[in-house]
């Protein structure tokens, strides 16, 4: 089956999400919003601050349940999972790059990258060749035993998609993660990314760097918590 | 996640931050050094306590002669000691001591002063050390004129250096007397009187033994009454008294021939001081161990705070709450281990510097340091259940909104 065809692998249909704000009134964060990304596919959500990007994504990663619509994950309604149950799906299917990398400071880049595999109860020695293995694969071999203070942005951004790549996702989720970095650098971050989907990840990408547009095979555009255009990519 | 990686996370999370660990540490160390130390002090009390009121001892009336009036009868005798036990109820034995101070004792091997107690009736209920070698006085024996003596632990090491004392002869104020048995090393305060004396019959002591005839030969320096309650000491000093005024005519206007000692007096003085010191030192217990608590309590929620991000991104990473709590009590219970045995060691350090400047009576015994450690774990598990479920609530989406 070519890449980004077949059934969605991840799927949201109608989803809404408001906050509460400190006077009582809600604010409507994300409104009746329809998305989906299949295997192999680079979907870029892209939009304005404050237009709803991080809480879509929030939703799509499992994170936060939304207040209305449905969540499919392999076809399989998972909406109201329970929190044990959404963080199981988490640490087997998804894979998160954050836009500051998010990385714990004081744990080695190493012992970072293989975080995610401790939770999987993937014993100590295969977690240091797995994690080795997905930092040279970011060209970070030599920085492994480096603590992320050590470390420039774009070598963070690096170990975070080591990190995020390490337990061999079915979907990647990145929250603007070239927002911080130089062209330079961010052409090679987002190059890497790209890499994934053509293992066949599905790969969801919040951004406002229209430079990462020709890397999407399909792109949401938000404003102010709906989703106002979906194209495909050229 | 496995056992040993919740292990290894929580001492992360601990050598991370040294410096919160370190003042978390120290506050809860200060509440279980307040409790252990209050624990040793009063174990030090209750041990001299039980030291000062051991066996007969404390049950115990003396009687000696008052040296301190003008009409003086002389020492109690052995004569009395019937009328007594007839007078005085609850008397359960009597036993009477010739003490001859500064006797001079000679061996082939040393030289040397010491005190010799000349021993009559049940003098091995209040003598009550166990024997290291040969045999006691018996009663019989007590009462009668045999040049016969055992010597106390130290007395035996002291005459007797290199070889065994018993069946040996000894000079006391040059008379021979034989060597019949050793007491043994004094098991209490009472019992450690006789660790450097020399025992021998009453009758030995007032015939042989001293150089001037001061007291007649059934006179005694002490007479001692023990009663079968320690309860009715004060009941029981009334009646002696009343029935020695009688025998020797001295009547209640005048001051008592005889002085009444209650060995027990010390011992509720001690009791006294205890209950005083208790009361002290709970107050200082109950304010370090609070503000001790609330030190370690606030530690822990505000390191569970400052971790949120650090419990989102675990979380977002496939962490169950179950996880997250269970790395953050594995945390407390390792920082309450710790706490808690440096505040048996604290503890000790200060006992011991109290014990030497204020000569407060401390114990500790090796199981403070386990209850130490114990008392800091529950402590550890106790303060930090509230922050560890906190954390885990934090929802995972704010890792992704920084």
């Amino acid at each position: 089956m070519p890449h980004g065809d077949g059934p969605a692998r991840l799927r949201v249909a109608g989803v809404s999400r408001r906050y509460k704000r400190s006077g009582g009134s809600e604010v409507v964060a994300l409104d009746s919003a329809d998305f989906e990304a299949r295997a192999g596919e680079l979907v870029l959500i892209m939009g304005p601050s404050g237009s709803g990007k991080s809480t879509l994504l929030s939703i799509l990663g499992l994170l936060d349940p939304p207040d209305g619509g449905q969540v499919f994950l392999n076809g399989d309604d998972v909406t109201s999972a329970s929190e044990d149950a959404r963080a199981k799906l988490r640490r087997t299917h998804l894979g998160f790059l954050f836009q500051d990398a998010g990385l714990i400071d004081r744990k080695p880049i190493l012992d970072n990258t293989a975080l995610p595999l401790i939770y999987r109860g993937v014993p100590r020695k295969e977690r240091e060749n797995r994690a080795q293995a997905a930092l040279e694969a970011v060209g970070l071999a030599d920085r492994m035993h480096h603590a992320p203070g050590e470390l420039s942005g774009g070598e963070r951004q690096r170990a975070g998609l080591a990190r995020a790549i390490v337990c061999d996702p079915d979907i990647l989720i990145c929250d603007e993660p070239t927002a911080a970095l130089d062209a330079a650098t961010a052409q090679d971050v987002a190059r890497r990314i790209s890499e994934m989907k053509e293992r066949g990840a599905s790969v969801i990408l919040a951004t406002h760097d229209r430079d990462l547009m020709p890397l999407a095979d399909r792109i949401y555009e938000m404003r102010h918590g709906r989703i106002t255009e979906t194209g495909a990519a050229r | 996640m496995k056992a040993g990686d919740v292990f290894r996370e929580a001492i992360w999370g601990l050598a991370s931050r040294p410096a919160r660990t370190s003042a978390t540490l120290i506050a809860l160390a200060i509440s279980v050094a307040t409790v252990a130390l209050v624990a040793g002090v009063l174990s030090g009390f209750e041990r001299r306590i039980e030291q000062m009121s051991f066996g007969a001892y404390g049950r115990s009336l003396v009687i000696r002669e008052n040296f301190f009036v003008e009409d003086r009868v002389g020492s109690p005798r052995l004569s009395d000691i019937e009328r007594l036990r007839q007078s005085v109820p609850g008397v359960e034995s009597a036993a009477a001591w010739r003490i001859l101070y500064g006797a001079e004792v000679d061996t082939p091997d040393a030289h040397g002063q010491t005190e010799i107690y000349g021993v009559y009736g049940d003098f091995r209920r209040e003598a009550s050390a166990p024997l290291a070698a040969g045999r006691h006085i018996t009663g019989d024996e007590a009462n009668t004129s045999r040049r016969i003596c055992v010597l106390g632990d130290y007395a035996a090491r002291r005459f007797f250096p290199d070889e065994a004392a018993v069946g040996r002869p000894i000079r006391i104020n040059g008379v021979s007397c034989e060597v019949i048995g050793v007491l043994g090393e004094p098991q209490n305060r009472i019992a450690e009187r006789y660790a450097g004396a020399v025992l021998t019959t009453f009758g030995a002591a007032s015939r042989y033994f001293t150089y001037t005839t001061v007291m007649a030969p059934d006179e005694a320096t002490q007479l001692t009454l023990i009663l079968n309650d320690g309860r009715y000491l004060e009941r029981a000093q009334m009646w002696a008294d009343r029935t020695l005024r009688r025998r020797y005519g001295v009547p209640f206007s005048q001051a008592s021939p005889f002085i009444y000692a209650d060995p027990t007096a010390s011992v509720r003085s001690l009791r006294q001081q205890r209950e005083l010191v208790a009361r002290l030192l709970f107050v200082i217990a109950g304010v370090g161990l609070i503000s001790g608590l609330i030190g370690y309590g606030s530690a822990v929620a505000a390191a569970a705070s400052e971790r949120r991000r650090e419990v989102a991104l675990r979380r977002t990473l496939g962490a169950s709450k179950s996880d997250i709590i269970l790395q953050f009590l594995t945390e407390n219970a390792v920082l309450g281990v710790l706490g808690g045995a440096l505040g048996g060691v604290l503890a000790l350090a200060i006992g011991l510097a109290a014990s030497r400047a204020w000569s407060w009576p401390i114990s500790f015994e090796p199981s403070v340091f386990g209850a130490s450690a114990l008392i800091g774990l529950v402590c550890g598990l106790v303060f930090g259940a509230l922050p560890a479920r906190r954390a885990a609530s934090a929802p995972p989406a704010g890792a992704v909104r920084t």
